[in-house]
């Protein structure tokens, strides 16, 4: 057992066997502890890091972690994909559409460009396509009629291009640049 | 300074084409001058717009009009040679003189349905017949059989200016939306 970490093939099994999980369930609300990249601890209700995807097939591959790495992702946009998600447990419980809507245009409205675009690979590496859905859709919405200058400052996107490279291009699709509004 | 707000470069390219498929097609063309690594994310964008009003000036004279739209169906012609994709969501196609580019149109039609395409929007119709007054004019190009094969993923149809044989609409289980127009 205490080799696990090598060879999780075998500890699937003996866990499910021994009483500890049983006893730990038999809780109401068990909670997972999530870390980020910058060593913050999160602890959530199971439920809620059930919401994610990586986290689950996390646990179904070793039950009896406590604590969840997520190297991939900071502090502030993993505190924010929580509180969506908290939300989105409590429209699982009691299903209501409209206000399901109404909150999820009310979490993107408030948040400012940068926490968007940071949210976007966090709610892809953790797999929730919802709220994927929902980041997308709001920075679509946002860059509407843009110009390319804003939309790479917008996702801080650095220019590679010389100004005669991006010059040709431009020229070879001239026709997606009509009708752009003025920054 | 530029490196620290690079957000966004570091993404996958499989989710930059999700990014770039939340947009109007216009837009997702327009990204592929964002940076280098953008370039030819567009080009398997899942929403495309094959539009004759991007490329047609309608106050120019129809000889100019006629080489603008040979450029058009070229530009329509090479990208769904090069698309990548297994699957479209939304597929636009406006051609006001569907009978000089019959095989180019089927062979794009061809193409939505091999992607199953989700949503599909037809507009064979001509400008120019409202300018002559014209109050009965024939459609002017006839739904193909490949859309009727694989009809069973269309969620909407939007048909303008294209006739069909209602008989062949048997299998059409996912269709929500269906608009049909003549001009």
């Amino acid at each position: 057992m205490s080799s696990s970490t090598d060879s999780p093939t075998l500890t699937t099994e003996t866990t499910q066997l021994s009483p500890q999980p049983d006893t730990e369930t038999a809780k109401p609300t068990k909670k997972i502890t999530l870390k980020s990249s910058d060593n913050q601890i999160f602890e959530v209700e199971e439920s809620v890091a059930m919401e994610f995807a990586t986290v689950k097939s996390f646990f179904e591959d070793s039950p009896s972690t406590d604590t969840v790495p997520l190297p991939n992702v900071t502090a502030k946009p993993l505190s924010q994909v929580i509180e969506f998600c908290k939300e989105q447990i409590k429209f699982k419980a009691n299903p209501d559409e409209a206000q399901k809507k109404k909150y999820n245009a009310e979490f993107v409205t408030e948040k400012s460009d940068k926490d968007l675009v940071d949210m976007i690979p966090v709610a892809n590496y953790l797999e929730i396509k919802d709220l994927l859905d929902v980041l997308n859709q709001a920075v679509a919405d946002r860059i509407e009629n843009k110009s390319v200058e804003y939309v790479r400052s917008f996702f801080g996107i650095d220019n590679d291009f010389t100004a005669e490279e991006e010059a040709a291009l431009r020229r070879e699709h001239a026709w997606a640049y009509e009708g752009v509004d003025e920054d | 300074m530029n490196s620290n707000i690079d957000r966004i470069s570091n993404l996958p390219s499989s989710l930059l084409i999700i990014i770039a498929s939340f947009l109007p097609f216009k837009e997702a063309a327009r990204t592929s001058v964002l940076s280098k690594q953008w370039l030819n994310i567009w080009r398997d964008a899942m929403h495309i717009q094959f539009n004759e009003t991007f490329f047609v000036k309608s106050d120019e004279p129809e000889e100019n009009r006629k080489v603008q739209r040979e450029v058009f169906i070229n530009f329509a012609r090479q990208f769904i040679a090069n698309y990548s994709q297994q699957v479209i969501k939304t597929l636009g196609l406006a051609c006001s003189k569907p009978g000089d580019f019959l095989s180019d149109i089927q062979n794009i039609l061809m193409f939505a349905s091999s992607r199953d395409v989700r949503e599909l929007g037809l507009d064979f119709s001509d400008p120019t017949w409202r300018e002559q007054a014209l109050e009965n004019h024939q459609a002017a190009f006839e739904l193909p059989l490949p859309v009727y094969e694989h009809g069973q993923v269309l969620r909407s149809l939007k048909l303008f200016s294209c006739s069909f044989k209602v008989s062949n609409f048997s299998n059409f289980c996912s269709l929500k939306t269906l608009s049909l127009g003549l001009d």
